[in-house]
């Protein structure tokens, strides 16, 4: 399942030029990144590099390294162009109305305080890792998050593989963002559990999508107005 | 003919029972003695309205000021007079009273046929001036009921206030139809705008004014809740401060008491005002910083004032975070690279 447009108009704002600008900036990172990252780098400057600007919960709860930095640098880096693409698309997806109910600054805060509460929770579960995670994803969950709560019945096109014969019906958003919840929860109680290490941040998308609450303290006036009435938002 | 032989025959019209006769020789006959006592007392029995035969009693007091008679009769007047004006205002008192039930259950047009009653018959009545401004759509009628209250009363601060409000919507009637939009009182801001259209001088103003129409009665036939300006300002101030507040948490390591940085913490006061700023900047509401700091008479801030509050807000808001990512700085140039885990 793979969801490719939201098919809903906005209703506030014609043009998402946060969503456009945090998709701007990672893909300059990551365009960026061989002059600061060359392909001859040796495994220790790298692990130094990750140390400097990934996010490490050990380094975290024992208040060593740049803390907060980064937070912000491991939100805007990504391991890879597929990493990257993957989490752009659904962050265009998914953050095209919800920037339209915020407008683009409130937005912006609630992206970084839903990366922020990604990184916390990964904190908190995985406290003794000394793995360093990166990448936008747990923002994104809690922008997926968000746009569960304000466009439940919104429809999102989606492309779904049945016996390798390809399918793009508009799916309800909450089944689509339920789904991506679903897939999350098994893996994270494995690494809760046991001392499994998926390479993926589990916790971190659980974190991200709890954060999701928090999108009523950035919704525009008459978008708030509009949801306590029972109306679309 | 002198004024003594008026004077009888004036007498003798009023002892004959002619009374409209006798009233108006008594008149002239003080027209041609002025200080005429006795004709003064006929005439503080024969006039009609009562405070004129206040005045001739008063005139023959200023005469004789020996004259006890008439100083009891005077007394008796004044008292009947106070009477009368104590009735007459306690009838008006309760027309407000009715005035204001009206308001209660929702009747604005009896509410505002009823006051304009009472303002033709006592136009010096504060309280109907004052409900008068509060329920008339029109910002003339406003302007015109708060100059007659501060006729009245001069000392009427709130009186003060609103008349130099209104006088500046007088000329931004806009801004006063967006007020009402705030305050929920979407029906007067409806109605203001429909004036404001069928006044409208060009089509770009007419449009202008139309899109708000529209909107407001999408905003009606939706049933879209109202929400009060200030709660909106609360809730989107809380925000910046919440996630000022988690990168706290994690650049001191999930525990503040192991890892005190107070000057850090301090940080959260100055970005809850700093956060307050840019939100009251950010919504159009009537607020007492847009009043009180740039004496703005519509109280809802004009574009360099409001420029001038998401500055100073974003920059108290931007300060604590420097300081957070200058500790991150500080912390990296002490910050030895751990060894490799899986590498041993």
């Amino acid at each position: 399942m793979f969801p490719l447009n939201d098919t809903e108009p906005n209703r506030y704002s014609w043009f998402p030029f946060m969503t456009i600008s945090l998709i701007a900036i990672n893909t300059f990172i990551e365009i960026a990144k061989p002059l600061y990252l060359p392909d001859n780098i040796g495994l220790w400057q790298y692990w130094e590099f990750m140390m400097r600007f990934y996010f490490t919960p050990k380094l975290i709860l024992a208040a060593e390294g740049p803390g907060i930095l980064s937070s912000f640098t491991s939100m805007f880096m990504h391991a890879n162009f597929g990493h990257l693409l993957g989490n752009m698309w659904a962050l265009w997806v998914f953050g095209r109305r919800v920037e339209d109910a915020c407008g683009a600054w409130r937005f912006l805060i609630f992206y970084l305080l839903a990366g922020i509460g990604a990184d916390l929770l990964t904190t908190l579960v995985m406290f003794n890792s000394p793995t360093p995670g990166v990448g936008a994803s747990g923002a994104i969950f809690g922008v997926m998050g968000a746009y569960l709560l304000l466009y439940p019945a919104g429809r999102i096109r989606t492309l779904v593989i049945i016996s390798f014969v390809p399918a793009w019906p508009r799916i309800r958003a909450g089944w689509v963002v339920l789904y991506f919840l679903g897939v999350q929860i098994l893996p994270a109680l494995a690494i809760l559990f046991s001392d499994e290490n998926f390479g993926v941040g589990y916790w971190a998308h659980l974190g991200g999508f709890f954060s999701a609450v928090f999108i009523f303290l950035f919704m525009r006036p008459e978008a708030f107005a509009r949801y306590l009435s029972d109306t679309a938002v | 003919m002198d004024s003594a032989e008026l004077l009888r025959q004036a007498v003798q019209a009023a002892r004959n029972g002619r009374e409209l006769t006798a009233r108006d020789l008594f008149r002239d006959v003080v027209r041609l003695d002025p200080n005429n006592e006795l004709a003064w007392m006929w005439l503080s029995g024969l006039l009609d309205p009562l405070e004129d035969r206040i005045a001739a009693c008063e005139r023959v007091l200023s005469i004789n000021p020996g004259n006890q008679r008439i100083r009891v009769y005077r007394d008796k007047l004044l008292q009947e007079q106070n009477a009368e004006e104590q009735k007459k205002l306690s009838k008006l008192d309760e027309e407000v009273q009715q005035v204001r039930w009206h308001i209660k259950d929702g009747k604005r047009d009896e509410a505002l046929l009823l006051l304009q009653k009472i303002l033709r018959e006592n136009n010096v009545h504060k309280e109907a001036w004052l409900l008068f401004a509060d329920l008339s759509v029109s910002i003339n009628d406003k302007v015109r009921a708060y100059e007659a209250v501060l006729q009245v009363d001069p000392s009427n601060d709130f009186a003060r206030e609103n008349l130099k409000r209104y006088r500046y919507y007088q000329r931004n009637p806009l801004e006063l139809a967006a007020y009402y939009e705030e305050e929920g009182k979407l029906n007067q801001a409806l109605e203001l705008y429909n004036v404001l259209a069928a006044e409208a001088s060009n089509v770009s103003e007419f449009e202008r004014v139309y899109r708000n129409i529209v909107r407001i009665e999408d905003t009606k036939i939706e049933n879209i809740r109202h929400i009060r300006p200030a709660f909106t300002i609360l809730r989107l101030s809380v925000g910046l401060p919440l996630l000022y507040i988690l990168e706290m948490l994690v650049q001191e390591g999930l525990n503040p008491i192991r890892h005190p940085a107070p000057d850090l913490w301090i940080g959260i006061l100055i970005v809850i005002v700093g956060s307050f700023l840019l939100t009251v900047a950010g919504i159009r509401s009537r607020h007492v910083i847009w009043q009180k700091w740039f004496g703005d008479p519509g109280g809802r801030g004009t574009s360099m004032s409001r420029m001038l509050v998401a500055v100073s807000g974003w920059m108290l808001v931007l300060i604590p975070h420097l300081m957070l990512v200058w500790d991150s700085f500080m912390r990296l140039q002490t910050f030895q690279i751990p060894t490799i885990p899986w590498i041993r």
